[in-house]
């Protein structure tokens, strides 16, 4: 399971990341991308020494300052359903393009029966 | 000839690829001692190419020397994912040795952070 694709699942969950410099944030997931930045919303900042508390509706994070990031364990759960998800609906198209494609011969088909791809470019011949 | 890599397929997957170290830890417990010097025991479950990893079941080992070792830990968010940046130190942990081990009332000294 690749760490990004975790914290992809944890969408829209409360987390808690903490900083390099030793902040926390206790928020809920918007949005993040392959660097690892990421947006929250309602998020609580707690200082270095665990002290002061302040409430921050909305922040964006850049992704080389985090230490570590905590999700809650339910989302091991998504990410299974996620994947399952991703299998059932690999399946279902693979089905649809082996079964029952009785064209003439062309008809959208290139050499090896299937859809293009990048094998029948003029490069790759 | 063609230009294909040497290295013969493995486990990993990956095209031609050594197989990465890191995946002989996957599925298994680990201990990862950060660079602030924090010690964290949990069950890997994933790393990328940047040496971030997933641990799961993640508790907190916490070393005094004149008081006992207290494990710190969190029933709602124990799933860590710790940036690749912070690691200093992966291993594995033998979990019927560690189960065996009694940790209550062992003392330590902690462990200092990194200096860069």
């Amino acid at each position: 399971m690749l760490p990004l694709s975790l914290l992809k699942s944890a969408t829209g969950c409360p987390i808690l990341i903490e900083l390099k410099n030793g902040e926390t944030y206790n928020a809920k997931l918007h949005s993040m991308d392959l660097w690892m930045n990421m947006s929250l919303t309602d998020a609580v900042r707690t200082s270095r020494d665990g002290n002061d508390f302040w409430h921050v509706p909305q922040l964006y994070i850049r992704g080389n300052t985090i230490k570590y990031i905590r999700v809650p364990e339910l989302v091991l759960g998504i990410v299974e359903e996620e994947r399952a998800a991703r299998q059932q609906r690999r399946a279902d198209r693979s089905n649809r393009s082996s079964g029952g494609s009785r064209r003439s011969a062309g008809g959208g088909r290139n050499r090896h029966g299937g859809r293009r791809d990048r094998r029948d470019h003029p490069q790759w011949q | 000839m063609s230009a294909k890599p040497k290295g013969k397929s493995d486990q990993s997957g990956r095209p031609g690829g050594r197989k990465s170290m890191l995946l002989d830890f996957v599925n298994k417990r680990v201990g990862v001692i950060t660079n602030d010097g924090r010690m964290l025991v949990g069950n890997m479950l994933g790393y990328d190419q940047v040496c971030n990893i997933v641990l799961d079941k993640c508790v907190e080992r916490v070393f005094e020397p004149n008081q006992p070792m207290q494990t710190i830990s969190s029933d709602s968010l124990n799933t860590f994912i710790i940036r690749g940046d912070d690691i200093a130190v992966i291993g594995e942990i033998d979990s019927e040795k560690d189960d065996k081990e009694s940790w209550t009332g062992k003392t330590g000294h902690p462990i200092k952070p990194v200096v860069h």
